[in-house]
């Protein structure tokens, strides 16, 4: 029943001016006042949750998720700006706000509150995501969006992208947003002064054949982390916390490295992240413990089965709904995996407690199975089954058992 | 034993010996040695700084921190403690619940999951509430066993405090014996009566919500009829059963000679925080034994005890539901009258072993069990309690309220005896 609701709302948003002009595109509004631009943006996300998914482990139902209302621009040639806002979301409404100055191409400066350039899930749009969640490390490991300065630009005809910048905090991802069992709550921020950086290097860029559509990435981030029950947190898809944060200070230290590959039809992607978050003088007695480690991976792939190009053609399926064919469809696989523990044993047995030298390791071992339905430019739904495995029973959000499913219908329309 | 010389035998017999002595105080480390009271026990908490600092500034709140035990050198980690108490919690001197499966379930130390450090800090004596269990348990009656310790909290004096068993499945099964199986009888309902406002036994109507004043600390996860249905049935028969059934249909739900024992030891001790408190009921768990709906008080948090040598006998008795029908059957109201005279010999009770006559061979007075046991443990904490800087009141003050202990301990019984004659002849 729930899911015919859903179809319904999926053929109410098809736009009918569609059909009417099948060979006419529909760039996204916009209005020219000389050298000043504003485009216009609106993009939804509307979720069904429900399959096997159980509570802790997800909530079941409908959840309007995101809608984002943004304009963006140009003011003369070299000054770029974007303003991006989340009409669902009352206490962090606003995503991206900055201003880009772009005379120099090999060195543009960036400022105001935009991405930290750190992991190339995060980096990437959700609404290009193949997937209705990033990957776990993508979500909780990677910093997200914060308030600063960056230096960015291309070098060597384009093989070389770079960001380096200065970010007030350590981005919207690790903040803590609900209350703690401890009743922790956090007012501010707790990393202050990060600075990251990225590489992408696409070194056959200018080359013909497969090789071209191959980009690696290496990204680090360092930040100064204050003292209190502040470590990062493992939860599940649904949202479940499978490691509760530990007491940290000291320095969370950010590496990660990527490779995608997009050869046709298909795509290969996949990263590596690492968070270190040290523990000085935060043992029993105040002896310095060894650090916590989050770490993570996944590989995905994707198969345009229609047979479009993933970089820069699925998202535009060739037969459009209504314009005589059926849409796009692409089928997706991402094996990923998440864990936490400490950088050595502190002489002691494993344990959970917050303080324990030795963290008591836990992990969420995630296989997602998703099939996206390309309606047209603008709308598309995406069918994902996710199977998780926790490593520690104790930890694990469903009292008799460490595996279990996880379905989510997105239906996601944008201009 | 062949070829062995003499001396390589002697040798070897030493070496034995003394790997024999060297394991003997592990061997008797036990829960009865943690809380022998004829010592000070020692007891050295880590934690981290901060978390103490703010333990003592949250003092109001249950906030659990990371925390490592050391007694004669056993050192238990990943223990949880938090503040606890009701009047009694300090900012500077903060009572605490010690658990040893808060943060991994199946620990345990000495066999216990969890005991209290009470700080003593409405007690001025720091007897009163040691005293009161120990005369608990002396008379037949269920009590947690206390002992006196120095806390050091990272290598740091803090107190003295005291330890006390936590009244938990271990406590049940040690002291209400077997079931009707033969197993421990351990697995039924325990309650903790959380005084929330002035009740006295009422029937609070149908709603079981109401009875969640009695907080289950035991099946918890069991459906509400399961654990309060039967206490509500109790309450109701209590406050609703004609007087003619009222022996017959109560007993079902409580050993109405238990009750009228745990009322009458509570009134010797002059309790005037009890289950009948000047505020109403307070400080005791109930416990409802298993496949069964009969329920018995425990004695709990005894620090208001000793409230005055003239402490009427029949005090609030009249005000309290249970009590005043109970004891208004005769049979009950001589069990509780025996009782205190039960109670007024047993602190008077001279040592055995005392000469009875002074050198002259004249009998001489000799101080009863009470005072003996007051004195005992005065002379093992005095100059330990008048270190401790952080209780909140002085030497004076201390020295003032075991003079007053003592004085109870030797005016109590003859007052209590006069009384119950007199209660008699009415």
């Amino acid at each position: 029943m729930r899911l015919a609701v859903l179809c319904a709302c999926v053929l109410m948003l098809l736009p009918r001016a569609a059909a009417a002009q099948p060979e006419v595109r529909f760039p996204p509004p916009s209005f020219r006042a000389g050298e000043f631009r504003i485009d216009f943006r609106a993009r939804f996300h509307l979720d069904f949750r429900g399959l096997d998914a159980e509570e802790p482990v997800a909530p079941e139902g409908f959840v309007f998720r995101r809608a984002r209302v943004a304009i963006e621009g140009r003011i003369y040639d070299d000054l770029e700006y974007e303003l991006d806002r989340d009409l669902r979301d009352d206490k962090r409404p606003w995503r991206d706000v900055f201003l880009n100055y772009r005379k120099f191409r090999a060195a543009e400066v960036q400022g105001g509150k935009f991405k930290v350039p750190f992991s190339l899930d995060q980096l990437t749009s959700v609404f290009s995501n193949s997937f209705v969640s990033r990957s776990l490390i993508g979500t909780q490991l990677a910093p997200g969006r914060d308030r600063g300065v960056m230096v960015h630009g291309r070098l060597a005809g384009d093989r070389v992208r770079y960001r380096g910048g200065w970010f007030k905090h350590d981005g919207d991802n690790t903040l803590f947003t609900e209350e703690l069992e401890q009743n922790e709550f956090v007012e501010e921020p707790p990393v202050n002064n990060t600075i990251a950086g990225r590489v992408d290097l696409t070194p056959w860029e200018q080359t013909k054949g497969l090789r071209r559509r191959l980009q690696i990435g290496i990204n680090a981030t360092s930040g100064e982390l204050d003292d209190g029950l502040f470590g990062m947190r493992g939860r599940t898809v649904g949202g479940y916390t499978f490691f509760a944060p530990m007491y940290v200070g000291g320095r969370r230290m950010r590496f990660g490295m990527d490779g995608l590959w997009t050869p046709g039809p298909f795509s290969v992607v996949a990263e590596y992240n690492r968070v270190t978050d040290q523990r000085n003088r935060q043992g029993l007695g105040d002896v310095d413990l060894p650090d916590v480690i989050a770490e993570g991976w996944y590989l995905a792939g994707t198969w345009a089965l229609t047979g479009e190009r993933k970089s820069g053609g699925i998202d535009r399926p060739r037969h459009p709904i209504f314009q005589g064919g059926a849409g796009g469809v692409e089928i997706a696989a991402r094996f990923e995996e998440m864990r936490f523990s400490s950088a050595g044993t502190g002489g002691e047995d494993p344990f959970t407690n917050p303080r324990a030298a030795n963290i008591l390791p836990n992990r969420d071992r995630a296989i997602t199975l998703g099939v996206n339905w390309y309606l047209n430019e603008f709308a598309r739904v995406l069918f994902n089954a996710v199977r998780e495995t926790i490593q520690d029973p104790v930890r694990s959000p469903l009292a008799d058992r460490t595996r279990f499913w996880t379905g989510v219908v997105r239906l996601q329309f944008g201009m | 034993m062949k070829g062995l010389s003499a001396a390589a035998f002697g040798v070897r017999a030493v070496l034995i010996i003394a790997a024999l002595l060297i394991t003997r105080p592990a061997a008797a480390q036990s829960m009865e040695e943690f809380f022998d009271d004829t010592a000070v026990q020692e007891i050295r908490l880590t934690l981290n700084s901060k978390d103490w600092e703010s333990l003592k500034q949250n003092y109001k709140e249950n906030i659990y921190y990371p925390t490592a035990l050391a007694w004669k050198g056993v050192t238990v980690r990943n223990v949880g403690i938090r503040s606890r108490g009701l009047g009694s919690r300090s900012p500077r001197k903060p009572g605490l619940r010690v658990d040893m499966d808060y943060y991994t379930a199946s620990q345990t130390f000495l066999g216990m999951k969890s005991f209290v450090l009470d700080n003593l800090t409405q007690d001025r004596s720091m007897l009163r509430e040691w005293l009161s269990m120990a005369f608990f348990r002396r008379l037949g009656l269920p009590a947690p066993r206390e002992a006196f310790a120095r806390l050091f909290v990272n290598d740091t004096f803090v107190g003295v405090y005291a330890l006390v068993e936590a009244i938990d499945k271990a406590y049940l099964g040690r002291s209400l014996g077997q079931d009707n199986h033969g197993g421990t009888e351990n697995d039924g309902y325990l309650f903790e009566y959380g005084y929330i406002k002035n009740y006295r036994f009422e029937y609070l109507g149908s709603n079981l919500n109401e009875y969640k004043i009695f907080k289950a600390k035991t099946r918890e996860k069991e459906a509400d009829a399961q654990i309060w249905g039967p206490l509500e049935a109790a309450v109701k028969a209590i406050n609703e059963t004609p007087d003619n059934n009222f022996n017959r249909d109560v007993s079902d739900y409580f050993d109405l000679s238990k009750v009228a024992r745990h009322l009458a030891i509570e009134n010797f001790l002059a309790e005037d925080d009890g289950v009948l408190g000047y505020a109403g009921m307070n400080n005791f768990y109930l416990y409802r034994f298993e496949d069964s709906k009969k329920m018995q008080f425990l004695a709990w948090d005894k620090d208001n005890t000793f409230h005055s040598v003239d402490f009427d006998i029949m005090k609030r008795i009249s005000e309290n539901v249970l009590a005043k029908r109970t004891l208004g059957l005769s049979q009950y109201k001589n069990e509780y009258l025996n009782t205190l005279l039960d109670a007024a010999a047993s602190a008077m009770e001279p040592d055995p072993e005392a000469d009875k006559n002074d050198k002259n061979g004249k009998p001489v007075s000799l101080p009863g069990w009470m005072e003996r046991e007051i004195l005992r443990q005065y002379n093992l904490i005095r100059s330990l309690a008048r270190s401790d800087e952080f209780k909140p009141y002085n030497n004076d003050e201390f020295e003032e309220s075991i003079q007053g202990l003592l004085t109870f301990a030797r005016e109590r019984a003859a007052y209590v005896k006069d009384h119950v004659a007199e209660e008699r002849r009415r």
